[in-house]
């Protein structure tokens, strides 16, 4: 068995060049998928980490994928608001335990701005219920100071008691339709990064969220109507249909009295489906109450027709590899009939030669498969920092589970198999030729 | 004892292709030097597999220093052609990824005991390989040798151990007349020492005369083969 072991050795040195020309073109199909798993795996985390300890969360009557993509990824604005009035009717409810209003639509520079209360900072979580930190600073106190996120902070080159001029509306370029410049806003805290939207988003109080309207007139502060639409006579907020909730002034302080929607917490988890049941049903404004993760799995199985051919496409690309390494293998298995020979008439048996070429065969699978593995794994541990920077989502690197282990199993087996077929080949032909010499 | 007794062998590569070989009865005795030929495509080559055990005959019995090759297993028979069948081919003797040392101890590896007087394969082979005049390639590449030089190290690998039958089919085709000789030489002195029979196939009918005994396979096959007259002088070898 040695010798078989040092035969083989011998022979894939000897093609060293092959050899190792294999072995990079089956690690890299190998680490292709690995990739696109571990990729997958982290979207997966990220997207799912982005809201935690939040048992509902409500708005007005849409879809459950939009109202979940507005509220916590800020993608898409609500069309509607709902009044305060329903927020008063969740917190009475006695399974609640709390509600954090937030309304939401207007951007900076890129980023969203969030109008909500202190609690938000409190109660809202993310990744199986981290709490959100400051780097610096401290909760906004007044209508006229902000807490940034991680990224706002650093793209903007914000820091503590800089001050800020919020926009009106959202737009690609991030400055709105007009700016506000009468009511800036001091930052007072800046959050640590979270790897989530939070990183991307302004957060005020209500009222600061209505002082940024409270100059534009005709539209602001809005009715506290929320089937207002067609009261928007300024054109560019027509084709825009965002609602940043509406407002009433108090002792020239400005009181929310409607909002984009709420998170609300239960005392018990168990109640939630209740909860919600009673909220869709409440015969005052027509709300939707989702269960994050629901709606999250909701929002997987749209996109798991992209994730399904990434899949596809990386499975391709390593069976590709696989057949690459049959055909050379084949292809040496012409070339190699004479050493067989030689074998054979030294008084090597047809199992030791069978064991060998498929020795070499494993050999060259499982040094791809460990070279693909290790210099993806390698690969995304130095580019973490830089994907975690740049995409702003956090990109765990999970250890080696057991469908990792299960995967590595089953591409291992169908490299054997390749291998060994493709060998099986040299080997039948070895037994056959004889002496014969052919070229 | 005959080295080598063959018996109302038949032989054909499968059932779909005719009979290569029918041998009513052929004997080699200890120690003899036999010169095989006949026409290309009369089954030499064959006939050295058979004897080798690399396939069985059809039908008949083939007994190599007094063992039936056909009633072993096949374990056995690989153990056996290791140890007591040194075998030389025309040419790629050599397995190009071992060191000359390894190519002629390689036999050793899958059973063949070492001479008497020799403590290690290492050492017998160094002592071939001095004795054929090729001592000093002993820490070589296979891919840095002449062809004339490659034969002789197959001629030692063929005589480490002192095997009971050396088979050479066409080893000297590739070599001009003065390496032929002195190749011949050398391999005889060896197995006069071991007492090794020989087997020796080749066209060329020049050499014969250096033989204890020329055998036509012809008049031992009673399968007619065609009479093909070679369209290459043969001292070219077999290019198909
Ligand atoms: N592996 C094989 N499978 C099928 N037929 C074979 C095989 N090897 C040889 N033959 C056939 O058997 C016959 C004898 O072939 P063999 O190689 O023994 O001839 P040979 O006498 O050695 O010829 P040469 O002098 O050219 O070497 C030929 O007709 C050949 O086509
Ligand atoms: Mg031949």
């Amino acid at each position: 068995m040695k010798q078989i072991m040092i035969l083989a050795i011998r022979s894939l040195w000897h093609r060293r060049i092959p050899t190792v020309l294999t072995i990079i073109s089956i690690s890299m199909s190998v680490a292709l998928f690995v990739g696109v798993d571990k990729i997958r795996e982290a979207t997966r985390d990220a997207f799912g980490g982005a809201i935690s300890k939040v048992d509902l969360i409500v708005g007005p009557r849409t879809g459950t994928i939009s109202l979940l993509l507005f509220s916590v990824f800020h993608v898409g604005s609500p069309t509607h608001n709902i009044t305060l009035k329903a927020l008063e009717f969740a917190a009475a409810q006695p399974e609640v335990a709390w509600v954090v209003p937030f309304s939401l639509g207007d951007g900076f520079h890129g980023a969203s701005v969030v109008g909500t209360t202190p609690e938000f900072f409190e109660h809202y979580k993310y990744r199986d219920g981290t709490s959100m930190v400051y780097s610096l600073g401290h909760v906004f106190s007044g209508d006229s100071e902000a807490v940034i996120g991680s990224d706002v902070a650093e793209k903007q080159h914000l820091a503590l008691g800089d001050k800020m001029v919020l926009s009106h509306g959202h737009t690609e370029d991030g400055d709105g339709f007009e700016k506000h410049e009468d009511h800036p806003f001091t930052v007072t805290g800046v959050l640590a990064v979270t790897g989530t939207p939070i990183d991307k988003s302004v957060f005020v109080t209500l009222g600061g969220l209505g002082e940024i309207h409270r100059e534009i007139g005709a539209d602001t502060p809005h009715a506290d109507d929320h089937h207002e639409d067609s009261g928007h006579d300024d054109p560019q907020h027509e084709g825009e249909h965002h609602e940043q909730g509406s407002f009433r002034e108090e002792n020239g302080k400005l009181i929310a009295t409607s909002v984009s929607g709420f998170f609300l917490g239960a005392k018990n988890r168990m109640d939630s489906l209740n909860l919600q049941r009673t909220l869709n049903t409440w015969d005052g404004d027509a709300l939707l109450a989702i269960l994050p993760g629901m709606a999250m799995g909701e929002l997987w199985k749209n996109l798991s027709i992209f994730e399904t051919a990434m899949s596809l496409i990386s499975f391709c690309v390593v069976v590709a590899g696989m057949l690459g390494l049959f055909v050379s293998l084949y292809i040496l298995s012409g070339q190699r009939q004479r050493e067989m020979t030689v074998l054979r008439a030294v008084g090597a048996g047809p199992v030791t030669i069978f064991t060998m070429l498929a020795g070499e065969a494993v050999c060259l699978v499982i040094g791809g498969i460990g070279v693909g593995t290790g210099v993806m794994y390698g690969g995304l541990y130095l580019l973490r920092p830089w994907i975690e920077k740049k995409f702003s989502i956090s990109f765990p690197i999970s250890g080696v589970s057991r469908s990792d282990i299960m995967f590595a199993a089953i591409l291992l087996g169908v490299g054997c198999v390749a291998g060994v077929l493709a060998s099986f080949n040299s080997y039948r032909a070895a037994m056959r030729e004889g002496l014969a010499t052919r070229f | 004892m005959d080295a080598l007794l063959l018996k109302g062998v038949e032989f054909r590569y499968s059932a779909k292709t005719p009979r290569v070989l029918s041998i009513p009865v052929m004997s080699v005795a200890a120690g003899e030097k036999v010169f095989l030929f006949g026409p290309s495509g009369s089954g030499k080559t064959t006939l050295l597999g058979l004897i080798g055990g690399l396939f069985l005959p059809n039908s008949g019995e083939i007994t190599v220093l007094g063992q039936s090759i056909s009633q072993m297993s096949h374990g056995a028979r690989d153990r056996f052609r290791a140890q007591e069948i040194g075998f030389i081919f025309q040419v790629f003797n050599l397995v190009s990824y071992l060191s000359v040392q390894d190519n002629v101890t390689l036999p050793c590896k899958f059973g063949r005991r070492v001479s008497a007087g020799f403590a290690t394969a290492a050492e017998e082979a160094q002592f071939l390989l001095e004795k054929l005049g090729v001592g000093e390639l002993v820490g070589k590449n296979i891919s840095d040798l002449s062809i004339g030089q490659q034969q002789r190290v197959a001629a030692a690998r063929a005589l480490i151990g002192s095997p009971g039958i050396i088979i050479a089919d066409e080893p000297t085709s590739a070599l001009d007349e003065e390496a032929r000789a002195g190749f011949l030489n050398v391999l005889f002195a060896q197995a006069k020492r071991e007492g090794s029979s020989i087997l020796f196939v080749s066209h060329d009918r020049g050499m014969a005369p250096q033989f204890d005994r020329s055998l036509a396979l012809s008049s031992i096959n009673t399968v007619n083969t065609p009479q093909t007259t070679p369209l290459i002088t043969p001292l070219t070898g077999e290019f198909k």
